[in-house]
């Protein structure tokens, strides 16, 4: 090959012309099987071409096994696993609109995973009350709590200045509220900034200086019958049933709890209910470190079972 | 059109795949059998197998998809070739040769014209023949053809200009001596 044309050394001088005559604007016609315009002698070579472009227009070869089983089974996409579910391929909206509904469900499972650690150190007696008050409570409306000797003797003692009373049926109709929030197919998921802001606005207003439970709590009188029903149920058991099972309204969450668990004694580490402006997490990952698990206090009794 | 079948087939529609094979793969099958791909039917299969399984990473335009498959068959290809231990191995039909695969008329008339394409191209280098195959049968621009083949559009030019230069000298020396 000669070093500086680019042409093999054998190529001849005819060779040569043949490939030098051809500029682009012949190429490109030769190529789309077109004779291109004075140039008779090009009309083979047009024809040839041609007869290669027909291979690409011979009927599809049937498809092997491991074809038809993509077709019968088409592979999930990151975007084709959403639009399954009902969607399309827009962007989700659960994204652009807020991702702190991930949040609220979130915060709910923490609140359950640290009740079912205290339950699960109760005697038999004792979650068989805590069974009964829970279904007496939600008689009422109300989500009854209950909590641990050294915790119930605490807020025993300050209940009467510390407790929020949230009358039970507003109570119930805010639940509804965020429970309808929660499901709403066109807007999935709570916003949780609205709930802990709504939860608030509401304690305020019923604070207002009336510090104290109301007499008339219906929240109260369900939990108190639960509580009869429960010693009743558990008498000669020898299962210690708490004298008063605090109770609350399921629309003061941990918005409005966490701070008054905080002015708890030391023995009792606070709820600390996540940030609700923290970056956007995949659903399906596991809880952020910054949710302090809530382990029962020490001085929870953990004898053996009463029963 | 094609663009659309992408959209439909990363939505989760299985309906887009087929559509999508029905429409590439005639040009995959036959980028291949010029090129001398031992199976090219179970070939062309293996390469959308691939295409359809890696769709979820594919972003682009219609036409960027097109270019995309063939980028796919291209490597299945060599890797076809290397698996063989040679190149294609095209060379003009000798009367003997049983090209007819079947009974049917269509069938040897196919086979006829796979083998002319054959010869055609035998007297090629590789890298004129790939390129040759690429713009003519895949419909391909010298730019998607370039980045296919690894090289430079101008020297994607040279090399098209070189193997149309080959084949009309190819053709005036069978006219000299029939």
């Amino acid at each position: 090959m000669k070093v500086g044309d680019g042409y093999p050394s054998e190529m001849s001088e005819a060779d040569r012309h043949r490939t030098t005559d051809l500029d682009d604007r012949t190429v490109e016609a030769l190529l789309a099987g077109r004779t291109p315009a004075g140039r008779e002698d090009l009309r083979e070579l047009a024809s040839a071409l041609t007869e290669l472009r027909v291979q690409a227009q011979e009927p599809a070869p049937h498809p092997n096994a491991a074809l038809l089983e993509v077709f019968a089974e088409p592979p999930v996409t990151a975007v084709g696993k959403w639009a399954a579910e009902g969607g399309s391929t827009a962007p989700s909206p659960w994204r652009s609109t807020s991702p702190r509904w991930r949040k609220v469900p979130r915060m709910l499972a923490a609140l359950f995973a640290s009740l079912v650690a205290k339950i699960s150190v109760l005697g038999m007696g004792a979650k068989a009350a805590l069974a009964l008050t829970a279904a007496g409570a939600a008689a009422g409306g109300a989500v009854a709590v209950d909590l641990p000797d050294a915790v119930a003797d605490a807020l025993g003692r300050d209940r009467g200045a510390e407790q929020q009373d949230v009358e039970a049926p507003d109570a119930a109709e805010f639940g509804r509220g965020v429970a309808d929030d929660a499901s709403d197919p066109n807007e999935p998921g709570v916003d949780g900034p609205t709930v802990a802001d709504e939860a608030r606005r509401r304690a305020e207003e019923r604070r207002g200086g009336d510090i104290g439970p109301s007499v008339d709590d219906p929240a109260d009188d369900a939990a108190s019958d639960g509580l009869d029903e429960a010693r009743d149920a558990t008498d000669g058991t020898g299962a210690r049933i708490p004298d008063e099972v605090p109770t609350d309204g399921a629309s003061q969450g941990a918005a409005e709890s966490a701070p008054d668990v905080e002015s708890l004694p030391g023995s009792v580490p606070p709820v600390d209910a996540p940030p609700v402006d923290d970056p956007p997490t995949d659903p399906a990952a596991p809880p952020p470190a910054d949710v302090p698990p809530v382990d029962p206090p020490a001085d929870v009794p953990s004898g053996p079972p009463a029963d | 059109m094609i663009g659309e079948l992408v959209v439909a087939a990363r939505s989760g529609g299985g309906w887009a795949f087929e559509r999508l094979y029905a429409l590439l793969a005639p040009a995959v099958a036959g980028y291949l059998r010029t090129q001398g791909a031992d199976d090219p039917e179970d070939l062309t299969s293996e390469v959308f197998v691939r295409v359809f399984r890696g769709i979820g990473s594919f972003e682009g335009d219609g036409q960027a998809f097109r270019s995309w498959v063939f980028t796919i068959a291209h490597h299945r290809l060599v890797d076809d070739l290397r698996r063989r231990g040679r190149r294609v191995a095209a060379r003009p039909l000798e009367p003997g040769d049983d090209i007819v695969g079947g009974d049917a008329e269509q069938e040897a008339l196919d086979s006829l014209a796979v083998g002319r394409v054959a010869a055609l191209l035998g007297g090629l280098t590789p890298d004129q023949r790939d390129v040759l195959a690429l713009r003519v049968v895949a419909d391909l621009s010298i730019e998607e053809t370039a980045q296919i083949l690894g090289k430079r559009p101008t020297a994607v030019k040279a090399l098209q200009r070189r193997a149309l230069a080959a084949l009309r000298a190819d053709f005036s020396r069978k006219a000299v001596s029939p």
